[in-house]
């Protein structure tokens, strides 16, 4: 039998002032979310690249970058995958995975423009892509100017899970002499100005599988039958534990200054956020929706940084793993999933199938990944960069789609977009010159690729050509795929022709 | 954010500074005795501080110094800290979810790990307790720990929200059930995470700190931790409400290990290499540059000794990366005698920080000169201009060597504003590689040599290193540039208008006691300034 999930009183009144700036999808975690499933859930996972599809090398006989990812020709998607997208070649992926290339972000002009020059190539994109929204004020480089599609997606059906939406980054640090970008935004609440303070704040990813761990399963026994599992101890001594933390707050705050008050509002808003996810673990756990919900093993301590690499591979498949099982124990359905950062520092071993070469073919020392794509590395060792990338994505998606769910697959009921930071350019022949943006500073020549989502409407299988379309209209039409409540993706109200049924 | 001059020289600044307590700006504090804040106009007015998180370091630091420098603290799990450059910038410190949950995890483990062991226990646990809900020796150790991890005594409401913890320990019949949940519970504390400043009393908008958040103050600002005992006893006694006191412990402060790493962080921050790759030569150039930053930062040495130290400290594999005499034995100090280097300028831990491109980068670190030991600012590219950051100018013709290819760049009028302030700078350092290691030529290319010579301002060419550096100890904009990046740490914020006094003051105070570094420390956090604070 279920319990009642009720609200303690006293944590209720001492919440009260936090709770009116917790985000909606926060705030609504409580026994209606877990109530038996009506229907199958509907998942996304947004799994961003830090590279493009090729580096600086642009062929001077044709004019254009050799590239080794993306299908030459439009239409079904009829012959294997180049090297770049080998792995979902490998796991028989190919039917349920769509390319979409050829979109730009317009560099100038007013709306959906990327950032212009000033701040780095490397700030321009990524903002306007997760977001859909342009910034052309060079005042918050760094910043998603709008929400990002996952914060955005998670206010619409994170109310449904225990977590409504996980925010995940393999990319363990900055690394020496390069930055870091994130990806994941929510709207800043309350009063900021706005010469100084972006409109949004970052949702900080969880780099460490084990911490990922925790946040999903601790506290966390999978349920069997049609009895709730007993009681953790340890969620009641959480329990204990944050409403005394909230107590004491409640007697500081009254001697605050609005500033330091409206600060550690938002810090208490957290902690009360996290209460009522464990109330709900105590109250109201969450029905048996797949067989294959298993608590997975704690994974261990994370591996120290040398040479600018920490084991991203490992880190990557460990996230996958806990991705797939929190979407089959239904602990949340919104992932964002950062591989690599612009700009990234992360030094990818030889020991992942990269062979790094000049353009000459003579073999090149392993360089930041950033640094792969620039000077004299070849288009082909950029593409086993993102054949990297590809393989912890397409794991992802072959877990999904092994595991059964409703009528279909787990896969089917879930729409994976994997996005590149920028494209492969507009460069073509004139008199016997290369003219037009090159690689891989450029917004032009983006793509992007799909995979799964066939129960959401996703038409799989074909490579779409959808010049000049944004490439925020790519996630958008995935969002919708899931929520058709979703009307834009900030300043993007279109969706990719042909590449969701009915549109 | 780079404060103009002009703020500076446009106001009027009242001589003297008496550091009477109490004296403290905007009148707070001072209307007891109706004296008048003689001192504090000529340090600006009281500092703009808002609630600031602690950072990783801090963290890790805080909770070594709660449960032992054994203690394992997993901050990778923490959200990361943005270097602005300093790690404590509260703009970056956004609240979320992940610090929560992982705020959760560590003090978890902490009090899993603390409790594990009789002995462990002891070092919280002041007394034996007698049975599982030994009420009494639980008290004790709350009124400890309590107080060592909230910073400042526990009120009545504080203690009565711990102490029932006692009954843990009697339904587990495991004394140390009631100890983990207390430390879980101040763990998550606002007030330990974050460094709240309430005060004692308030003014218009300046706030008079109390003596344990003066405490923390100079805790976390000198060592980089939270308070230990004896800070906080002096905090009790009212030892912090004097000149003497506070001067008393600023010496104890300074002299401990813990301000020689605070004081090494800093400048690493500051000069760019705190990021530095951990590869067996980088960990040995930080090794070298930290016992540079421990010699120029002893009290009563000139500071621009950081600029011209005429010495190094190197092993025998340092010592052949420079080309200089082995010293004997591991580590040593060598003088440079005849060598073409001098000070931190030729260190490669500061190369390294202006490196890109798998190279040097002139324009990084000619940038990172202006920028950071002087102040200047560089204007980012106007909107309008196509640039391409990540990559050292091409040049039209391919395999030009490196200063054509520069001079080709800057030829172009939109590029040469900013290019010809910065590039010059860096040429005259382009003889040290990306490492800091002596070249006579572009890196593979034996055809383009590398003359060294440089300009900082017209006029003032000069050539390497030994040119350079006398140029820059020279300039006020030295010391007063380094007082900015002091003041910028030490408030953990962007600076704004308000601070442009102090920081003119900072220096003034630094210059006139032989720039000595400490004589600026204990200028700052002596002055009445250091005791209030102004609300946003």
């Amino acid at each position: 039998m279920a319990r009642n999930f009720t609200l303690d009183r006293r944590a209720m009144l001492l919440g009260a002032g936090a709770a009116l700036s917790l985000p909606l999808m926060e705030a609504m975690v409580g026994k209606r979310a877990f109530g038996a499933p009506t229907d199958t859930p509907k998942r996304f996972v947004f799994a961003y690249c830090g590279i493009p599809p090729v580096g600086e090398q642009v062929d001077g006989k044709t004019g254009k970058p050799p590239q080794y990812v993306l299908p030459d020709a439009p239409g079904p998607l009829s012959v294997p995958f180049k090297l770049g997208l080998e792995p979902l070649e490998t796991l028989g992926l190919r039917p349920d995975s769509t390319v979409i290339s050829n979109m730009r972000i317009p560099r100038t002009g007013s709306g959906n423009g990327r950032r212009y020059g000033s701040g780095g190539f490397h700030y321009e994109t990524m903002g306007p892509l997760v977001s859909g929204t342009s910034e052309l004020t060079n005042k918050f480089s760094r910043y998603a100017m709008g929400p990002s599609c996952d914060w955005l997606l998670a206010q619409q059906i994170g109310a449904a899970t225990r977590l409504p939406s996980l925010v995940y980054m393999v990319q363990s640090a900055a690394f020496s002499g390069y930055t870091l970008d994130y990806i994941s935004y929510k709207p800043r609440t309350g009063k900021y100005n706005p010469e100084y303070e972006p409109p949004t704040l970052r949702n900080d990813p969880i780099v460490s599988p084990r911490a990922a761990f925790d946040q999903l399963f601790t506290g966390f026994t999978p349920p069997m039958g049609t009895e709730p599992p007993p009681v953790d101890a340890e969620s009641l001594r959480r329990r204990e534990i944050l409403k005394r933390v909230q107590a004491s707050y409640a007697r500081l705050q009254p001697k605050l200054g609005r500033g330091d008050r409206l600060r550690l509002d938002e810090h208490v808003a957290n902690i009360r956020a996290l209460e009522l996810r464990v109330n709900a673990l105590i109250d109201a756990p969450p029905p048996v929706t797949t067989s294959t919900c298993k608590v997975p093993t704690r994974p261990g301590a994370d591996p120290a940084a040398a040479s600018n690499y920490a084991d991203e591979d490992a880190r990557a498949a460990a996230l996958v793993d806990l991705t797939h099982m929190a979407f089959a124990c239904d602990l949340s359905r919104v992932v964002s999933l950062e591989l690599t950062s612009s700009m990234s520092g992360i030094v990818l071993p030889n020991s992942l199938g990269i062979t790094y070469r000049n353009w000459d073919g003579s073999s090149l020392k392993a360089p930041p990944l950033h640094e792969a794509t620039h000077g004299q590395g070849d288009n082909l060792s950029v593409a086993e960069c993102i054949r990297w990338h590809m393989k912890h994505v397409a794991a992802l998606a072959k877990k999904l789609k092994d595991t059964p769910d409703g009528s279909g697959t787990m896969l089917d009921n879930t729409v994976i977009v994997f996005a590149m930071e920028a494209g492969i350019g507009n460069t073509r022949l004139e008199s016997g010159s290369v003219v037009g943006e090159r690689p891989p500073h450029t917004s032009e020549g983006m793509a992007a690729v799909i995979i799964g989502g066939k129960n959401l409407g996703m038409q799989l299988g074909q490579h779409i050509v959808a010049t000049d379309k944004h490439p925020s209209s790519v996630i958008l039409t995935a969002m919708r795929g899931v929520s058709p409540a979703i009307t834009a993706l900030g300043e993007i109200a279109a969706e990719i022709p042909g590449l969701r049924a009915g549109v | 954010m780079n404060l103009p001059r002009a703020i500076f020289a446009g106001l009027v600044l009242t001589l003297g500074c008496t550091g009477r307590i109490g004296d403290a700006g905007n009148g707070a504090g001072s209307n007891k005795t109706g004296e008048t804040p003689e001192g504090v106009s000529a340090a600006g007015p009281p500092t703009r501080v808002a609630v600031r998180r602690l950072s990783r370091t801090e963290l890790e630091r805080s909770l070594h110094r709660l449960f032992g420098a054994d203690l394992p603290v997993e901050t990778s799990v923490l959200p990361a800290d943005t270097l602005t450059p300093f790690d404590n910038d509260i703009l970056e410190q956004s609240p979320s979810m992940l610090l929560v949950e992982s705020l959760e995890t560590i003090a978890r483990s902490a009090a899993t790990w603390i409790t594990a062991t009789p002995e462990r226990m002891a070092r919280v646990v002041p007394c034996k307790p007698a049975a599982p809900d030994d009420a009494a020796c639980f008290a004790q150790f709350v009124e400890q720990f309590g107080q060592r991890a909230l910073r400042r005594p526990l009120e009545a409401e504080d203690r009565s929200g711990l102490v029932d913890l006692v009954s843990y320990g009697k339904s587990t019949g495991d004394f140390g059930e009631a100890v983990r949940m207390v430390v879980r519970v101040l763990l998550l504390h606002p007030e330990f995470i974050y460094r709240v400043e309430v005060g004692v009393s308030k003014e218009g908008k300046t706030i008079r700190l109390s003596p344990y958040e003066l405490a923390s103050r100079l805790s976390f600002l000198l060592q980089g931790t939270t308070p230990d005992d004896a800070l906080l006893a002096s905090a009790k006694s009212g030892a912090l409400e004097t000149d003497d006191g506070v001067q008393k412990a600023v010496t104890a402060l300074l002299a401990s290990p813990e301000a020689r790493e605070q004081t090494r962080r800093f400048h690493a921050f500051w000069l760019g290499y705190a990021a530095l790759e951990s590869t067996p030569l980088h960990k040995k150039l930080r090794a070298e540059t930290d016992a540079l930053v421990d010699r120029a930062t002893e009290p009563g040495r000139d500071f621009h000794y950081l600029l011209l130290a005429d010495e190094t400290y190197v092993d025998g594999e340092l010592a052949g990366h420079y080309g200089l005499p082995p010293p004997a034995g591991a580590f040593a100090w060598v003088k440079y005698g005849s060598a073409p280097r001098v000070g931190i300028l030729s260190q490669g831990a500061f190369a390294a920080a202006g490196a890109k491109f798998g190279d040097t980068s002139p324009t990084r670190r000619g940038k990172f000169i202006r920028e950071r030991l002087l102040c200047e600012p560089i204007a980012l590219p106007p909107p309008d201009v196509t640039v391409d950051v990540d990559q050292p100018p091409v040049g039209k013709t391919p395999g030009a060597c490196k200063t054509a290819r520069y001079a080709e760049h800057r030829s172009n009028a939109v590029c040469a504003g900013c290019h010809s302030r910065v590039d010059p700078i860096g040429f005259g350092l382009e003889n040290f590689d990306k490492d800091g290691k002596y070249r006579t030529h572009d890196d593979d290319h034996p055809e383009c040599p590398i003359d060294g010579v440089g300009e900082l301002n017209k006029g003032q060419s000069f050539t390497g290193a030994k040119g350079l550096a006398p140029l820059l100890a020279s300039s006020p904009q030295f010391v007063a540039c380094f007082s900015e990046h002091f003041v910028r740490f030490a408030v953990g914020r962007s600076l704004d208008n308000t601070d442009g006094v102090r920081i003119e003051w900072l220096a003034r105070e630094m210059s006139s006691k032989g720039s000595s570094f400490e004589a600026l420390v204990r200028a700052y956090v002596t002055h009445p300034n250091f005791r209030v604070r102004e609300e946003e």
